[in-house]
């Protein structure tokens, strides 16, 4: 399996790639943050004889999606598999107040950054004739609207819809694409959210993540390791008549 | 048409060892399927069903320590099938799978009374009653463990040419019920999960009646243009029970080739 992911240097992208490359795949690694370089090496070296490459390039400039799938196929010959999973937080506070500039920004990576990695991905894919898997890295924010993130809920709830799209239109090339949606979830992307909310609270970070983790119910909070399973699953011949479906890994929260 | 990629993943094949399993309609269709795929992976099961036959070919098939027959309608029968199935499978349950289920095509106004609540009473009675059993022995033993429901695509979407507003209404309410366990079970590791299969080519499916029309519908509404297989339902029954979804519960998931996707 030869797997293409985005936002690979940390978090859930790395997790994802440490899965994906010890259950036998080869991966390029693609991110903004040129930590990826030093975070493709480590993966490469959990199971020898794998190839783990990186790119340095943003999901938002048509350039750098094309860039990074070009050199995925020099690096592994072909590409089998797609994960969406680069990412940022969006503006904090209420829709009323947002600059619509941090508005546009949380869309442009998280919602059109899909778009144009997963256009380039698949033209490969079409090209090759031999099926493929695309998951897209969503968030339980995009399942349903939250109050004080409405640009990052919107975000990812485009990208549930564009799913849904990608899917249908993917089907008949045998490409199956479905989305994760990850509840609250033990990265720094959650852990600034919540310094962010502790700061307006007045509670303290501790605090403030005690009363979130006691809303889950399965009571803690989810790793990279949880949504990472999703993804291997996803992507293999178990899952080969599941397509367009949005997989909640959230702990049983909302 | 074969939309999958191939895995290397080694780990999967052992999921199971030392773990045991209770599935209820586990002699035919989807029930059996996934019986096979817990056995295949290193797991016990032990299967319930109504009808012997099935129920003697599927010991057979696949060498069943315990396949018994029982109504899933009557608190009675399933309280003491969970009983014995435990014993027979070394004292605990793990893992319950609910695939008992019927499914009757009607128009509404057609619809009796009765033939409402005998959906009813196989599909979200027996869900209900076999998982507060199974999922009061777990709570008991404390040892936590994975239910899955199963659910269908007709609780998410109608279909005017197979009207069956008593099966899909049915469906619907195991997807609320599994949401409801999933909540109250949680604080005891005991995760519930649903799956909503598409069309599935196994006994029940009555879409390929017609060849010529069914053909036509799959080819029309379904992205992945083909049917699925009972294994293929039983390969997402499996994650969803494995360790491998250890933070998943509370979800419904189509198997449907994309069809709730449009």
């Amino acid at each position: 399996m030869r797997a293409l992911i985005t936002g690979g240097a940390r978090g859930l992208g790395e997790a994802i790639a440490e899965r994906l490359v010890s259950d036998g795949g080869d991966a390029v690694l693609m991110d903004v943050n040129d930590d990826v370089v030093r975070t493709a090496e480590r993966i490469a070296a959990l199971r020898p004889g794998s190839i783990v490459k990186s790119v340095v390039g943003d999901v938002t400039l048509e350039t750098d999606c094309l860039r990074a799938v070009t050199e995925a196929l020099d690096y592994l010959g072909g590409l089998d598999v797609l994960v969406n999973n680069a990412g940022v937080g969006g503006p904090s506070g209420d829709l009323v107040d947002n600059d619509p500039a941090d508005f546009r920004r949380v869309l442009e990576v998280n919602l059109v950054g899909v778009f144009l990695v997963s256009r380039q991905a698949a033209r490969v894919m079409i090209q090759q004739a031999s099926g493929g898997a695309i998951v897209n890295i969503a968030s339980i924010f995009g399942q349903r609207g939250e109050a004080g993130s409405g640009g990052y809920s919107a975000s990812k709830g485009g990208v549930i819809v564009l799913t849904q799209s990608l899917a249908q239109e993917l089907a008949r090339h045998s490409i199956r694409v479905n989305a994760v949606a990850p509840g609250h979830m033990t990265t720094q992307m959650h852990w600034d959210e919540l310094r962010s909310r502790a700061t307006t609270s007045g509670r303290s970070l501790e605090d403030q993540v005690e009363v979130t983790r006691s809303s889950i119910p399965l009571g803690r909070h989810g790793t990279g390791a949880d949504v990472a399973s999703a993804v291997a699953w996803l992507v293999s011949k178990d899952a080969g008549y599941v397509t367009g479906q949005t997989l909640g890994v959230n702990g049983g929260i909302r | 048409m074969n939309a999958t990629v191939k895995s290397a993943r080694v780990k999967i094949g052992r999921r199971f060892a030392g773990r045991r399993a209770l599935i209820t309609g586990g002699a035919s269709g989807i029930g059996f399927a996934t019986a096979a795929r817990i056995i295949a992976e290193g797991g016990d099961v032990a299967v319930i069903d109504l009808d012997p036959e099935a129920l003697r070919r599927s010991r057979e098939a696949l060498k069943l320590q315990f396949a018994e027959r029982c109504d899933v309608r009557y608190a009675g029968e399933i309280e003491g099938a969970v009983e014995t199935a435990a014993r027979a499978l070394g004292g605990s349950i793990d893992f319950l799978v609910n695939a008992a289920g019927i499914y009757r095509i009607k128009a509404v106004l057609d619809l009796a009374p009765d033939e409402w609540d005998d959906v009813f009473a196989v599909n979200l009675r027996g869900t209900y009653l076999a998982s507060r059993a199974v999922g009061r022995r777990m709570i008991e033993t404390g040892t936590g463990g994975s239910i899955v429901n199963l659910s269908s695509i007709a609780a998410l979407v109608a279909d005017a040419q197979e009207p069956a507003a008593h099966y899909n209404a049915s469906k619907a309410g195991v997807i609320a019920l599994t949401k409801q366990m999933a909540v109250e079970w949680a604080p005891h590791r005991i995760r519930v999960n649903a799956v909503c299969p598409g069309l599935i080519n196994t006994p029940m499916l009555r879409m390929m009646d017609n060849p010529e029309t069914g053909a036509a519908y799959v080819e029309n509404f379904v992205p992945l243009r083909r049917l699925g297989s009972a294994d293929e339902v039983a390969s997402t029954i499996a994650f969803l029970l494995s360790d491998e979804a250890a933070y998943i519960t509370a979800v419904a998931i189509p198997i449907d080739g994309g069809l709730t996707a449009c």
